[in-house]
């Protein structure tokens, strides 16, 4: 079956399409078990991306498809029927390519041999290779952007190039279904993306099935249809990245804290961990400090949000419309926020949750957010608020238009300042200006040596 | 194009498969063939007038012609039976350690060089290993040889330069006297020396047998000895049962105290030998030759052969040949090892000990 | 194939004509000169069926002169000629692919411990005395079946579930001292007993006729076939058994045969010729040295080396004292040994 992939390259398929699924596949190693049954499919044209922390059992799942690991229960069926561990080598070696995470050196032959050694089961024993073997080859050095290197020894190579040069043999294996350890381990990130966007792209023209196995979720999040998660050799997650990647499950399979972002661009999830103890001073536990309230929107108010946050105020905000980024991040550092549906003019109800809220706060801070007609009724109802609780206005940034309502946030603007709004320069004297006026703990602007002391819990 | 995976029928054979056969095939063919031409044997020559046929002392079937002129002798032993029948003007080679220190002197005794005349043009190196292509050279009617020449050396000669190789090894001191028969059958002329000779083998023999039947009808003590030829790291190198070590302990009226170990040649352990407390210790001493692993100076021997001074036999002290050369000499010495076995019993013999 | 770059072209030929020369000279040393002239003469007259020239050159021809120097020349130094040429390739053969089988460039065909069971078979029939009038058809016989020992154990470990070629070295390791324990310990009661065994060790192609040097080219032709057509294999398994597998290639049965038919060749040459060091372990490396790493093209050549490397020292054994031959392994040594160390001295300043 020939398949015209993109850019008119002309991939052939050795035997059907692709498309491998693990059934109930366990594997012991004595009576330690390192894979309990594992169900798992993948189809023709999908790149399912195998991730977990270390020991997780990715590599012994990849061991099991190539038929070097024999699973004590189950087994690995390919779409024609047959099993793995029924086919001989050479038949196995056609429907499967697999690239190990580490193999020995050996001998300094040429490169082009080297990736020809993928071609074994394509010659017949006593012709040896043909001119299409030499093709491919020719074409896989070219995928991973080492072609006309192909009389440089292997052991000239650099480290990355050698990983390039494995991934190129298991190309050249020209099989429906790729299996591939930890691809991109030595590479730098150009070829990292370089690579990976090929075996994307490899797999949708030809409709071959990838499993990659990889440790940068970031990486498996872009380049996957799918993720499958594994812990302690157990499938604890399979989806879309987007269904995977969450919080929780960062934290309950690898222990990280990470906030979950997505690209806007390409809609695709992202990561962005937490460090334990980060650059701000550590929440405080105890009893929330005292209401401060947030106006912001379109990121502008992120910094500041978190920072308050750091500093132990109880934080509010709004109103925010829907999926804008401040809204994201509040929702996550846990702030309970007033929101409004996107693109539409603040509505009553929301004026009267962000009354409910300024009422509710000892002060207010505002970030210098974009202000257009449909937000702008925040502005106009702290002109109201200016004279019963101290506000904050931060410095918006010169030469950056944040007005587009024709004067009227300007206005507003103008007359909160006249009311007896504070102008600050940035989130650090916002933070000073707020603690000057509300200490946190009612004991001083500076906190008790004690207080330094509770600095482990994550809130 | 299409690529198929799964080798199906090839368009043509491959040359590489044809080679490879063709030289698989030829191999197992020359293997097969070979191997039954070599276990088949060389035919030998036929017994004729001038010829006469004789089985050897190891079972070995030989042609060979008679009273050849030409004698080539392998073996130390050997010569013995050689000089006493009056041969020694046939020979044209004798086997000698390398020429690095010179011919004779490692295989045979000063004296023994002397008596027999052995001049260093006559040598054929045969250690490490024999010169075949000297021997052939020489083109020998007869080679005398015994178990000291290995037996491809002696395959050689008698395959490859077609020679007739009669090996004599006797293991008791009766085969010695067949030993000169045997060669007495190669060389008629001589049958008068030989029957001489033989006679009087068979009489010190028949001597020394009576002595030992009255010996143990008088219930006298057989005194246990160790017949040592040499010694090594607190091993004496003695004999074992079924050789002619043991028959000359035998014969001389003795037990050895090495006939209880099923080896041939071997080294006893000197904590073992010390146990048994030998009554008659006979060792062999040497002209300091430094390639035997047997033999060594008197003095030597008493300074370093282990446990020496606590060994209470007596010791007595025959040159090494004595001990390892089965010869006619061997058997004529009989009257002086039934001596020293018996002091008491059998007086000093009249003749010298060779 | 693709178009063979003109230094191996070089190399086969240097070889080529290497082997050409070291046979002429060698068809002139022994116990006893003869001339040049008579010499080839009879080469030429016996290679050709007695077609071709004087039987003898100058000895007349029908003279007892002619008859000796032709079972000499013919009979017995061409054939000792053809069994270093063959035993060397033999175990040069196999070295090279245990070297490959193994990953392990300190390889030599005895790895598995078949030197100590061929001593093994060898002094089993110096003990007991057995067969003593047939001593020089049993001693190959049991020196064969001695070396087989080891390797057919090797073998039946490698039937069973085989990941791992340390297992099997080790094996080969354990039986080599048990036999070497075994036979030190004959050496030591049997001294005379123990010289046979000892001077067989040590090697010795001396004594070889045309049917052993039959039997010998045989066993490499036919072993030496099936291994060079492993070459592919033995390239592909450098990169560990795993990928190897990965690729198609039969892991287990590869190594399985290539155990066999190593053990096969090195127990044939070391039935006629005694355990000959160096030869396996260096040769192959020299090759590497001049013609890559390329196994399909490394083990054919390694042959023709080994079998160079062989009748050279041979040719030094039999001239380094004059009317002595000294035991072959002793040049062997004496050659290979410093040659070896001058690889490894290059290779590492090289690979700096």
């Amino acid at each position: 079956m020939i398949a015209k992939g993109a850019e008119g390259i002309s991939l052939e398929l050795a035997k059907g399409a692709g498309g491998i699924s693990f059934e109930h596949v366990s594997v012991r190693y004595g009576d330690r078990g390192a894979v309990h049954d594992v169900s798992l499919a993948a189809g023709p044209g999908e790149v399912v991306a195998l991730a977990g922390p270390n020991g997780s059992g990715k590599s012994s799942l990849l061991r099991v498809a190539t038929g070097l690991l024999v699973p004590s229960e189950g087994l690995v069926r390919l779409p024609d029927g047959s099993a793995v561990g029924e086919l001989s080598s050479r038949a196995r070696a056609v429907r499967l390519a697999w690239m190990p995470q580490e193999e020995p050196v050996g001998d300094n032959v040429p490169l082009a041999d080297y990736v020809a050694y993928g071609r074994y089961a394509h010659f017949s024993p006593w012709a040896g290779p043909s001119a299409s073997d030499a093709a491919a080859v020719a074409r896989a050095l070219a995928e991973v952007d080492l072609a006309g290197e192909g009389d440089r020894g292997v052991r000239e190579l650099s480290g990355g190039e050698r990983q390039r040069a494995r991934l190129a043999r298991a190309l050249a294996q020209e099989t429906p279904v790729l299996l591939l350890d930890e691809p991109t381990a030595h590479l730098d990130i150009g070829h990292q993306l370089d690579v990976l966007a090929r075996v994307r792209r490899i797999a949708r023209a030809s409709l071959r099935t990838v499993v990659v196995a990889l440790h940068d979720l970031n990486l498996a999040a872009r380049f996957s249809d799918r993720i499958a998660v594994l812990s302690h050799g157990r499938l604890v997650a399979v989806g879309t990245p987007t269904e995977v990647l969450s919080p929780e499950l960062l934290e309950r399979v690898w222990g990280i804290v990470a906030e979950v972002r997505r690209d806007g661009a390409t809609g695709v999830p992202y990561l962005l961990p937490r460090l334990p103890s980060g650059t701000t001073a550590p929440r405080p536990v105890g009893a929330p400090g005292p209401r401060v309230h947030v106006v912001a929107g379109g990121g502008s108010g992120a910094s500041l949000l978190r920072h308050l946050v750091d500093a132990g105020y109880d934080v509010t905000a709004g109103v925010l419309p829907l999926f804008d980024t401040d809204a994201a991040v509040a929702k996550e550092l846990g702030v309970p926020t007033a929101v409004e549906l996107p693109f539409v003019p603040i509505g009553r109800e929301a004026r009267v949750e962000l009354g409910r809220l300024v009422e509710e706060a000892r002060a207010i801070v505002v970030a210098p957010f974009p202000v257009g007609p449909a937000n702008l009724a925040n502005l106009e109802t702290l002109v109201d608020a200016v004279g019963r609780r101290p506000v904050a206005l931060l410095a918006q940034p010169s030469g950056v238009r944040w007005d587009y309502t024709e004067g009227s946030a300007e206005a507003a603007r103008r007359r909160m300042v006249d009311g007896g709004a504070v102008i600050v320069e940035g989130v650090d004297e916002a933070i000073s200006w707020l603690a000057a006026l509300l200490p946190r703990r009612g004991a001083g602007p500076s906190p008790g040596p004690e207080e330094d002391e509770l600095n482990l819990e994550r809130a | 194009m299409h690529l198929n995976p799964s080798p199906s029928a090839p368009t043509g054979v491959p040359p590489t498969l044809v080679v490879v056969a063709v030289l698989v095939a030829a191999g197992i063919g020359t293997v097969g063939s070979a191997v039954y031409f070599e276990l088949r044997g060389a035919p030998g020559a036929t017994a004729g007038p001038q010829n006469v046929t004789v089985v050897d002392d190891l079972g070995r079937v030989v042609t060979a012609p008679l009273n050849a002129s030409r004698l080539v002798v392998l073996a130390p032993n050997v010569m013995d039976i050689v000089y006493r029948l009056g041969l020694r003007d046939r020979l044209v080679g004798v086997g000698c350690t390398t020429s690095i220190t010179g011919g004779f002197e490692n295989e045979y005794s000063p004296n023994q060089t002397a008596l027999w005349d052995l001049s260093p043009s006559l040598c054929v190196t045969d250690y490490p290993a024999l010169d075949t292509e000297k021997v052939a050279e020489l083109a020998p009617g007869l080679v005398l040889a015994s178990t000291i020449t290995s037996a491809s050396d002696v395959e050689t000669l008698a395959t490859t330069y077609h020679l007739p190789v009669v090996l004599l090894a006797p293991s008791t001191l009766e085969g010695i006297v067949g030993d000169v028969e045997l060669v007495a059958r190669l060389y008629p002329g001589v049958q008068p020396n030989a029957t001489a000779l033989e006679a009087s083998l068979q009489r010190t023999l028949s001597n020394a047998t009576a002595i030992d039947t009255n010996l143990s009808t008088n219930n006298d003590s057989i005194p246990s000895v160790l017949v040592t030829y040499g010694f090594y790291a607190g091993t004496y190198y003695t004999y074992g049962p079924g050789t002619f070590g043991q028959s000359l302990v035998d014969l001389a009226g003795g037990s050895s105290i090495s006939s209880g170990v099923p080896l041939e040649y071997f080294g006893m352990n000197a904590s073992v030998v010390l146990w048994d407390e030998p009554t008659v210790i006979l060792y062999g001493t040497s002209w300091n030759d430094p390639y035997l692993v047997a033999g060594q100076t008197p003095a030597v021997w008493s300074s370093n052969a282990p446990y020496w001074a606590q060994l209470s036999g007596t010791k007595i002290p025959l040159d090494v040949t004595l001990l390892t050369e089965t010869d006619p000499t061997m058997v004529l010495s009989l009257p002086w090892f039934l001596h020293y076995l018996h002091p008491t019993i059998v007086p000093v013999p009249s003749t010298p000990l060779p | 194939m693709a178009g063979v770059p003109a230094r191996n072209v070089a190399v086969v030929g240097l070889l080529g004509t290497a082997s050409v020369v070291l046979i002429a000279v060698s068809s002139l040393l022994g116990g006893v000169w003869i001339s040049p002239a008579v010499v080839f003469a009879i080469l030429v007259h016996q290679a050709s069926a007695g077609a071709l020239g004087p039987a003898c050159g100058p000895y007349p021809s029908a003279s007892t002169a002619c008859t000796i120097a032709t079972e000499i020349v013919w009979d017995a130094r061409v054939p000792s000629i053809i069994v270093a040429l063959f035993a060397g390739a033999a175990l040069a053969l196999s070295g090279g692919t245990l070297q490959g089988l193994f990953r392990n460039p300190l390889a030599d065909p005895f790895l598995l411990g078949l030197s100590s069971g061929a001593a093994m078979g060898t002094a089993i029939l110096f003990a007991f005395g057995i067969f003593l009038s047939q001593q020089a058809v049993a001693l190959p016989l049991f020196a064969f079946a001695g070396a087989l020992v080891p390797g057919l154990v090797v073998y039946a470990a490698s039937r069973s579930s085989f990941r791992n070629p340390e297992t099997l070295v080790l094996t080969g390791v354990a039986l080599s001292s048990v036999f070497s324990a075994i036979l030190a310990t004959f050496l030591f009661y049997n001294p005379s007993g123990g010289l046979q065994v000892s001077f067989w060790l040590l090697g010795s192609l001396s004594n070889e006729t045309w049917t052993r040097a039959g039997i010998l080219v045989g066993a490499v032709l036919a072993i030496g076939a099936a291994l060079s057509i492993q070459g592919r294999e033995l390239n592909v398994l450098q990169l560990g058994p795993d990928v190897a597998h990965s690729v198609g290639v039969e892991t287990s049965r590869v190594v399985r045969r290539l155990i066999l038919l190593t053990t096969l060749l090195t127990a044939a040459a070391v039935a006629f010729t005694g355990v000959i060091g160096f030869v396996g372990l260096v040769s192959p490396h020299v090759v590497r040295r001049l013609i890559g790493p390329d196994y399909r093209r490394v083990l054919p050549c390694a042959a023709v080396f080994g079998g160079i490397f062989l009748l050279g020292a041979w040719d030094l054994a039999q001239s380094v004292i004059p009317t002595v031959v000294v035991p072959v392994g002793i040049p062997t040594a004496f050659v290979g040994g410093p040659s070896f160390l001058y690889l490894l001295y290059r290779r590492r300043a090289s690979s700096a």
